[in-house]
C-alpha cells in the first residue's frame, strides 16, 4: 500500500545549497535512488526565503514538502533561514533536514535548538553519500506522514 | 590594637608607671622624714610639758610645806587664816584642808566646800595612810574628792607642833584644770591634733590638753604603750597604737620619776602625715594631667605619622583588588615617604604588568578565536572540495564502469584514496587542536570509569583481536573526563594495534607519587626501539607503513597534548617481555 501510494505521490523538495557541485551530486544521488520528486535548488538564504514566501521571481513557486538546508550559505546563512522558517507560523510545519559538511558539535546543537527536524553530515565517499540521500528520500517521502498542504 | 591607640597607651602607661613609682618613693621618704620630724617635735613638747608639770607640782608642794611651818598651823590657832592666805596667793589649789592626826577634817577652805563634805573622816584615804606612815609630804593618786565629788589629786604634808608631835595633816587639792592648761601654756596648741596629757602612776589621766572629760571619767591609759613605757621609767618616742582611741599615734613620753607620773605628747599618725596625702594627690593629679596631655599629644602625632600608613593600607587594598591606578602623595622624605614612593613604583609596575597581561590575554583570546575559526574552516570548508574530488571521481568511475581500463581505474583509486586520506588528516588536525580549545575544566574523575568508557569504545576491536585488558584498582584524579577517555582509548588502541601474531594483553596500573598518580599501560606488542622513542609523540610521526599498520600518526600526539594540558608527563619504556609501557601522570584528586 505504502509503496503504491509513494509511487503515485510526487513531493516538492527545496534544496538550499550554494555549491553547484554539491547540488549536482545531491541531484545525481536522488536520480540514482529513482525518486520521482521535484527538486528546486536555490543558492543562498535570501533566495530560500523568497522561494518559501513566493516573492520576486519565485512568485509561483510551490510550497515544498521538505527542505534540505546547508548551513554555510552566502548572504543569509542556513541558521538564519532555519530560525525564520521555524518562527513563521505558515512555514514552521515544513520539515527541515540540515544537510551539511560540518560535523562540529556546536553546529549540531545549534541546529536542533533552532528546531531542525534532523541533522545529517555529508560523507565524503560517494557510495555513502548516495546511500544517505536515498535514506533521506525514503524516510521523508515514504515513511513519515507529512502535514497536508 | 591600632598603632594610634597603642603608642599613646604605651607612653601614658610609662608616665603613670613613673609617676606611681615616684610617688611611692616620695611617700616612703617623705613619710619617714615627716614622721621623724613629728616625733622630734613631740619629744620637745613632751619635755616642755613634763617640766611645766614638775614645776607646778613642786611649787604646790613648796606652798604647802612652807605654810605648814607657820605657827598658826602648828598651834592649830588659826588654820583658816593660813588657808585663806594660801588660796589667795597661790593659784595651784582648789581647796585646802587641815586634818586631825586621826583623819577627821578640822577645817576646809573655802568654807562653802567644807559644808558640802560628804563625810569628815578621811582616814581611809590611801594618801592619808601614807602620810601617817612616812611622816612626809605625799602626792595622792587620782581619786574622787569628798568635797567636790570630782576626781582630784591631793598633796598632803604633816604639821608638826614645836615638840615634833604630829598635830595635823595639811592638804591641798590640785587644780587639775590648771595642770591641763599649763600644758597648753608651755607648748601651745598644735594644728595637727597633737596634745599632751599626764597620768598618775596607775595610768589614769589626770590632765589632758584637749580632752578634759578623760580626767572627769578617770580614764585608764595604762594600756597605751607610751604610757606604760613612761610609767616603767623610760623616756622615748615612737609610733604606737592607742587602744583607747583606736588610732596610731606618733608619741613622745617622759616619766616624772618623783611623782611616778607619765607625760605623753602625741598626735594621730594619720593627721601628722596628712600633708603627705596632699603631696601624693598632687603628684598623682599632676601625672594624670601630664599623662593625658602627653597621651593626647602622642595620639595626634601618632595619627599624623600613621595617617600615611593608613592611606597606604587602603591604597594597597585597592591595588590588591585589582585597581592599579592607585597612587599616593609623598608628603615627607622620611621612611614613610620612601615607603609611599616604593608603593607608587610598585603600583606603576603592576599597572604596566597588568596592561601587559591584559594585552596578552586579549591576544590569546583572539588567537584562540582564530584557532576555533580555523578548526571550523578545516572541518567544513576544506572538506567540501575534497568531497567534490571524491564524489565526482567516483561518479565518473561509476558511470564509465565498462569503458575504463585497469590503469585508469587504479589511478582513479589513488586520487580517491589521496583525497580520503587528506580528509582523515584534516579531521585529525582538528581533533588535535580541539584538545586545547575544547577542553573542559579539570574535575574529580574516577579513572576506572574513564577506562571503562574507553574499553566500550574499543569493544569491537577487542573482540576482533581477542585482546585481554586488565586493570588494577584505579584512583580518583583531577581530569577532563572526555579527554581521559580519549587518552585511554588511544593508548589501549595502540597496544592492541601494534601486536603482530598473538593475542594482545594490556595491563593498566596506577601508583601514587608525590601529589600525583603515575599510570602505566603495558602491552606485549612489538615494542619500540629506543632510538625511535624521541619522535614518538610528534604529530603525524609514523614508524610503520600504512600497509603494515593503518593510521595517520596523530594518536600519541593527542595523548601528549592531553597530558600536557593536565600538567602531567607522558613517556615510554620497554616492557620486560619486549612490549611497551606507556606511562603518564595526572594530578591527584584533592589537588587543585
Amino acid at each position: 500500500m505504502n509503496s503504491m501510494e509513494s509511487n503515485t505521490r510526487s513531493i516538492e523538495i527545496l534544496l538550499v545549497e550554494d555549491n553547484p557541485g554539491d547540488a549536482r551530486l545531491t541531484l545525481e544521488a536522488m536520480r540514482e535512488a529513482k525518486m520521482s520528486n521535484r527538486i528546486h535548488v536555490v543558492e543562498d538564504g535570501v533566495e530560500a526565503m523568497e522561494f518559501l514566501r513566493r516573492q520576486g521571481r519565485f512568485g509561483d513557486a510551490p510550497r515544498p514538502d521538505l527542505i534540505l538546508l546547508d548551513l554555510n550559505l552566502p548572504r543569509k546563512d542556513g541558521r538564519e533561514v532555519l530560525a525564520e522558517v521555524k518562527a513563521d507560523p505558515d512555514l514552521k510545519r515544513i520539515p527541515v533536514v540540515v544537510l551539511t559538511t560540518s560535523r562540529a558539535e556546536e553546529d549540531v546543537v545549534r541546529a536542533y535548538d533552532l528546531h531542525a527536524n534532523c541533522y545529517v553530515t555529508k560523507p565524503v565517499d560517494l557510495e555513502q553519500f548516495m546511500k544517505i540521500v536515498a535514506l533521506i528520500d525514503e524516510f521523508w517521502v515514504n515513511v513519515v506522514t507529512l502535514p497536508g498542504k | 590594637m591600632r598603632l594610634t591607640v597603642k603608642l599613646p597607651a604605651v607612653v601614658v602607661g610609662a608616665i603613670i608607671l613613673t609617676a606611681v613609682a615616684g610617688s611611692v618613693l616620695s611617700i616612703l621618704i617623705g613619710r619617714s622624714v615627716l614622721r621623724q620630724a613629728t616625733l622630734d617635735d613631740n619629744t620637745h613638747n613632751a619635755e616642755l610639758y613634763a617640766s611645766a608639770v614638775r614645776f607646778y607640782v613642786a611649787s604646790a608642794r613648796s606652798v604647802l610645806a612652807t605654810t605648814a611651818e607657820l605657827p598658826q598651823l602648828r598651834t592649830l590657832a588659826g588654820p583658816r587664816e593660813v588657808a585663806t592666805l594660801v588660796l589667795a596667793h597661790s593659784d595651784v589649789f582648789e581647796y585646802v584642808t587641815l586634818l586631825a592626826p586621826d583623819g577627821t577634817v578640822i577645817m576646809q577652805e573655802p568654807r562653802a566646800l567644807e559644808e558640802r563634805l560628804s563625810h569628815r573622816d578621811l582616814s581611809f584615804s590611801a594618801w592619808f595612810g601614807e602620810v601617817r606612815r612616812t611622816n612626809r609630804t605625799v602626792v595622792s593618786d587620782l581619786h574622787i574628792s569628798p568635797a567636790t565629788q570630782r576626781p582630784t589629786i591631793v598633796i598632803a604634808t604633816p604639821v608638826h607642833a614645836a615638840d615634833g608631835r604630829t598635830v595635823g595633816i595639811w592638804t591641798g587639792a590640785l587644780k587639775l584644770g590648771e595642770l591641763s592648761e599649763i600644758g597648753s601654756l608651755a607648748v601651745g596648741r598644735s594644728a595637727l591634733g597633737e596634745s599632751g596629757f599626764v597620768t598618775d602612776r596607775r595610768g589614769l589621766i589626770i590632765a589632758h590638753q584637749t580632752r578634759p572629760n578623760y580626767v572627769v571619767s578617770q580614764t585608764d591609759f595604762s594600756a597605751v604603750p607610751s604610757v606604760s613605757a613612761a610609767l616603767a621609767g623610760r623616756e622615748g618616742s615612737g609610733e604606737n597604737f592607742n587602744p583607747i582611741e583606736h588610732e596610731w599615734k606618733l608619741a613622745a613620753y617622759r616619766p616624772l620619776p618623783d611623782l611616778g607620773w607619765a607625760v605623753v605628747y602625741s598626735g594621730p599618725t594619720a593627721i601628722a602625715l596628712a600633708s603627705l596625702d596632699t603631696l601624693t594627690r598632687s603628684i598623682v593629679w599632676a601625672s594624670v594631667a601630664m599623662a593625658a596631655l602627653i597621651g593626647t599629644g602622642v595620639f595626634f602625632s601618632t595619627q599624623r605619622t600613621i595617617a600615611p600608613i593608613t592611606r597606604l593600607t587602603i591604597a594597597a587594598h585597592t591595588v590588591g583588588t585589582g585597581d592599579f591606578s592607585q597612587r599616593l602623595e609623598v608628603p615627607s622624605r622620611d621612611e614613610i615617604g620612601r615607603l609611599a614612593e616604593e608603593f607608587n613604583r610598585m603600583a606603576s609596575t603592576l599597572a604596566e604588568k597588568d596592561a601587559q597581561v591584559r594585552r596578552r590575554a586579549a591576544e590569546l583570546a583572539r588567537s584562540n578565536a582564530e584557532l576555533a575559526q580555523f578548526a571550523y574552516v578545516a572541518s567544513h570548508d576544506l572538506q567540501e572540495p575534497l568531497r567534490m574530488v571524491v564524489g565526482f571521481v567516483q561518479l565518473l568511475e561509476k558511470r564509465l564502469a565498462d569503458k575504463l581500463d585497469a590503469d585508469t581505474r587504479e589511478f582513479m583509486g589513488f586520487a580517491v584514496d589521496g583525497a580520503l586520506r587528506m580528509q582523515n588528516l584534516i579531521e585529525d588536525i582538528l581533533a588535535y587542536s580541539r584538545v586545547g580549545t575544547r577542553g573542559k575544566p579539570l574535575a574529580r574523575v574516577d579513572s576506572a570509569e574513564a577506562l571503562k568508557d574507553a574499553l566500550a569504545l574499543l569493544a569491537s576491536r577487542i573482540a576482533e583481536t581477542g585482546a585481554e585488558v586488565d586493570a588494577q584498582l584505579l584512583p580518583l584524579v583531577m581530569a577532563d573526563r572526555t579527554q581521559l577517555v580519549q587518552l585511554f582509548q588511544n593508548l589501549i588502541g595502540n597496544a592492541i594495534k601494534f601486536c603482530k601474531d598473538h593475542a594482545p594483553r594490556v595491563r593498566v596500573q596506577a601508583v601514587h607519587e608525590a601529589g600525583r598518580w603515575r599510570f602505566s599501560v603495558t602491552d606485549n606488542g612489538i615494542g619500540i626501539a629506543p632510538e625511535f622513542r624521541g619522535h614518538l609523540f610528534v604529530i603525524f610521526k609514523r614508524l610503520h607503513t600504512r600497509r603494515e599498520y593503518p593510521g595517520t600518526g596523530i594518536g600519541l600526539a593527542i595523548c601528549k597534548r592531553i597530558i600536557e594540558r593536565h600538567g602531567g608527563e607522558i613517556g615510554i619504556e620497554s616492557a620486560p617481555d619486549g612490549g611497551s609501557v606507556f606511562w603518564f601522570t595526572l594530578p591527584e584528586e584533592n589537588s587543585t
